[in-house]
């Protein structure tokens, strides 16, 4: 039988394609098991002025079982004169490429505060496997400490450092979270100044408390919040819905319990006044605990007070911001946004702060004493 | 008007992001870019109804029928191969631009040439496909790549961390003048509309645009240019969203997806960009093909009765995305785009000069 050579083309052009998948040599690409995952990445600061950056990273140790294994984790620390060289030098210290994939925590040192800041942080906003959603943290006394804290409650494959931003594991109104991304734009940007959580880790490394804040403006000092200046920003910046006021009068001490809350301000300025922040904090919630029986029919009396207690605590940390001229909250940002842009706005708003007053008004709901009276 | 139409519309509204026009209005955002987009939304809105009022004259004739038929050979000939042109270099841009997107983000290893060879390779089967064929590929791909769109589009409106006060910000700047890079970058959303020249010739009923189609794609129209330009705002800053090379890009990576299989809102908006530029180069290349075949047809150029004409151009094509792709760096990729878009915006008043021509010579 004949078969043209034209009738082959199809089945040979078909032979070619299969047999050209043969001379694939794939692209590089490097299996799992030939990688190591970042979990967090730390820096430090040194004193040695040569090479000043001191890289940890928290590595996830593969492991075949979960239960056989537990947690483990490895660790891994270079010091020098950038992180990229460092992270170069440190991919020889294992056998597998490290994947910073995973990597969704960056804590800085303490120290590296003083340092610039864009400088430290331009490699996580410039390397394309940095997340852009991972969280920016400082820890204290160092980001060592931090990285090689495990808490006891800590699992294999959940990652504690993870667990207290991610909003899946503990919801507190103590915690501040911020992402690279959220950095980065505060730090470019002027009027709104960066705010990171601080992370410090207990002596024993078991323990890793997070409840107070750093803010960072530009040109400025790091200013340190306390736990209960961080809870009041958190309300303020409409981070979180719930939270709890304590008041206390004379004998009477009680805590409220928030569970709605909402923060809106508004800049006034007239040519006449003087220039005014104007605030309006509504709050809902029920009494959670208290020393003495709670009146039902008080609990307007019971509000009122809240009120005047929070107004007190919001109208102090406000001032403090005014006096260190630093303002995470974006005051500047929305004076920009309310006014139409002409080249001095950004230097009137400079002049401005410092000389604004500020309106606070709370309303705190209380709507119940609870299951008893 | 047919479904097909608005296909060919709303996939250029949606590549918008991989033909630089972000990264455009956001390099101008202190300098107008606001009424610069309002200027070109009316602007973009006329063009479209009249080029498609223009086509509904002829129904089943695409451009090169109507120039042969009523023009002299010499202009119809450099008119059409001009055309050809730009579309493929409008083809080019994306497929430049998203080969470095995956060089940069999803297989870094990979040598450049040979992610864009794998892009070709699907691309010459698709382009070598009958105008019907791609028409059905857009319908699919479309579909299946909206539902998406829509969620990420949503989550980004919904983000605690999308700041009104920076969107604000750049609406403060609506006092300056627009300039013609930011006009010409956004008119690109509106152009989809111009594939009709050839695949006007599927289109063989009757047919009329009204101004229910026109609103209809006036009001997606307007918000893709309402998420194009502010949500990178809102999302990276407004003084901050200037260094970044790939806005949207790096948007998508603000975004997360807590309860998804990825997290990372990057992956799977570049997955869904990978269909959409693919459809992209596909409308813009096919139209250039079918072009060049009306102008340039080597009867001799067989082989077991095969006409060979269309691989060569398929040859060309390739030999040009592999020759741009390793030799432009992306800051000039980013420079030729807006070269090519304010080129775009000027050929387009060339182009009404045509159909007007033609239209007066046809008598209808």
């Amino acid at each position: 039988m004949k078969i043209s050579v034209h009738r082959l083309g199809r089945p040979f052009t078909a032979t070619v394609l299969a047999l050209s998948l043969m001379i694939q040599s794939g692209c590089g690409f490097k299996d799992i098991d030939k990688r190591i995952f970042v979990l967090s990445v730390g820096i430090d600061h040194t004193d040695n002025e040569e090479k000043p950056y001191k890289i940890i990273l928290k590595l996830a140790v593969p492991s075949g079982s979960l239960k056989q294994s537990g947690t483990e984790y490895t660790y891994l620390t270079k010091e020098s004169e950038s992180i990229a060289s460092a992270i170069r030098l440190l991919k020889t210290q294992v056998d597998k490429e490290i994947d910073f994939g995973h990597a969704k925590v960056i804590v800085l040192g303490k120290e590296i505060l003083h340092h610039d800041l864009t400088e430290v942080l331009d490699i996580f906003v410039r390397r394309r496997d940095i997340q852009r959603i991972s969280w920016v943290a400082v820890g204290k006394p160092n980001a060592e400490s931090v990285l090689k804290a495990e808490p006891s409650s800590e699992m294999a494959g959940s990652h504690a450092l993870f667990n207290l931003f991610d909003q899946n594991g503990v919801e507190s109104s103590y915690i501040v979270t911020t992402f690279l991304f959220d950095l980065r734009r505060r730090m470019l940007e002027t009027g709104i100044d960066p705010i990171l959580p601080v992370l410090s880790a207990s002596k024993d490394k078991k323990k890793i408390i997070v409840n107070s804040s750093i803010l960072l403006a530009k040109n400025k000092d790091p200013l340190k919040l306390n736990p209960k200046e961080t809870k009041i920003y958190n309300l303020l910046a409409n981070n979180v819905q719930r939270t709890d006021l304590t008041v206390k009068r004379d004998d009477l001490q009680y805590t409220v319990s928030i569970d709605t809350a909402k923060t809106s301000f508004k800049i006034i300025t007239n040519p006449k006044q003087k220039p005014v922040i104007k605030m309006d904090i509504s709050m809902e919630g029920i009494i959670e605990e208290s020393n003495q029986g709670m009146n039902i029919n008080a609990l307007k009396t019971f509000s009122k007070q809240a009120s005047e207690e929070a107004n007190k605590d919001i109208t102090a940390l406000l001032s403090k911001l005014q006096e260190n001229e630093v303002d995470p909250l974006g005051f500047g940002v929305r004076y920009k946004a309310t006014r139409l842009h002409s080249k001095d706005t950004d230097k009137e708003w400079l002049r401005l702060y410092p000389n604004m007053s500020f309106d606070v008004n709370v309303k705190v709901s209380i709507m119940s004493t609870g299951i008893i009276e | 008007m047919n479904r097909y139409f608005f296909y060919l519309v709303f996939v250029n509204m949606v590549a918008n992001v991989v033909a630089s026009v972000p990264k455009i209005l956001i390099s101008h955002r202190t300098e107008g870019a606001i009424v610069s987009m309002i200027i070109s939304f009316f602007l973009g809105l006329v063009f479209c109804y009249l080029c498609t009022r223009f086509f509904n004259l002829f129904p089943g004739k695409g451009l090169p029928d109507l120039t042969k038929k009523y023009l002299p050979r010499w202009l119809s000939f450099t008119m059409i191969f001009v055309t050809s042109f730009t579309w493929y270099i409008a083809g080019l841009i994306t497929l430049v631009t998203f080969s470095f997107l995956l060089k940069r983000f999803l297989t870094p290893d990979m040598p450049l040439t040979w992610i864009t060879a794998t892009f070709l390779a699907f691309l010459s089967y698709g382009i070598l496909m009958k105008s019907k064929s791609v028409l059905f590929t857009i319908e699919t791909v479309l579909l299946f790549c909206l539902p998406f769109i829509f969620v990420i589009t949503l989550k980004a409106y919904t983000a605690p961390e999308l700041k009104l006060d920076f969107i604000k910000e750049s609406l403060m700047y609506i006092n300056h003048y627009p300039s013609f890079p930011a006009v010409a970058a956004s008119i690109y959303l509106l152009l989809g509309g111009f594939n009709l020249v050839i695949f006007n010739r599927l289109f063989k009923r009757e047919q009329r645009i009204n101004w229910k189609n026109m609103l209809f794609i006036g009001f997606i129209g307007g918000g893709t240019f309402v998420t194009t330009f502010f949500i990178p705002i809102g999302m990276l800053g407004f003084d901050a969203v200037e260094h970044v090379v790939y806005p949207w890009i790096t948007t998508s990576d603000t975004l997360r997806l807590e309860f998804f299989i990825v997290e990372r809102v990057l992956y799977i908006f570049l997955l869904l960009y990978l269909a959409i530029s693919f459809l992209s180069v596909l409308i813009h290349w096919h139209v250039t093909l079918e072009l060049l075949k009306s102008i340039l047809w080597f009867k001799k150029m067989t082989l077991y009765k095969h006409n060979l004409t269309p691989y060569l151009f398929i040859v060309l094509f390739w030999l040009g995305g592999l020759k741009s792709v390793t030799n432009l760096t992306e800051y000039q990729l980013i420079q030729f785009s807006s070269y090519f878009l304010n080129y775009l915006l000027c050929s387009f008043a060339v182009m009404f000069g045509l159909f007007w021509m033609i239209k007066r010579r046809a008598k209808v």
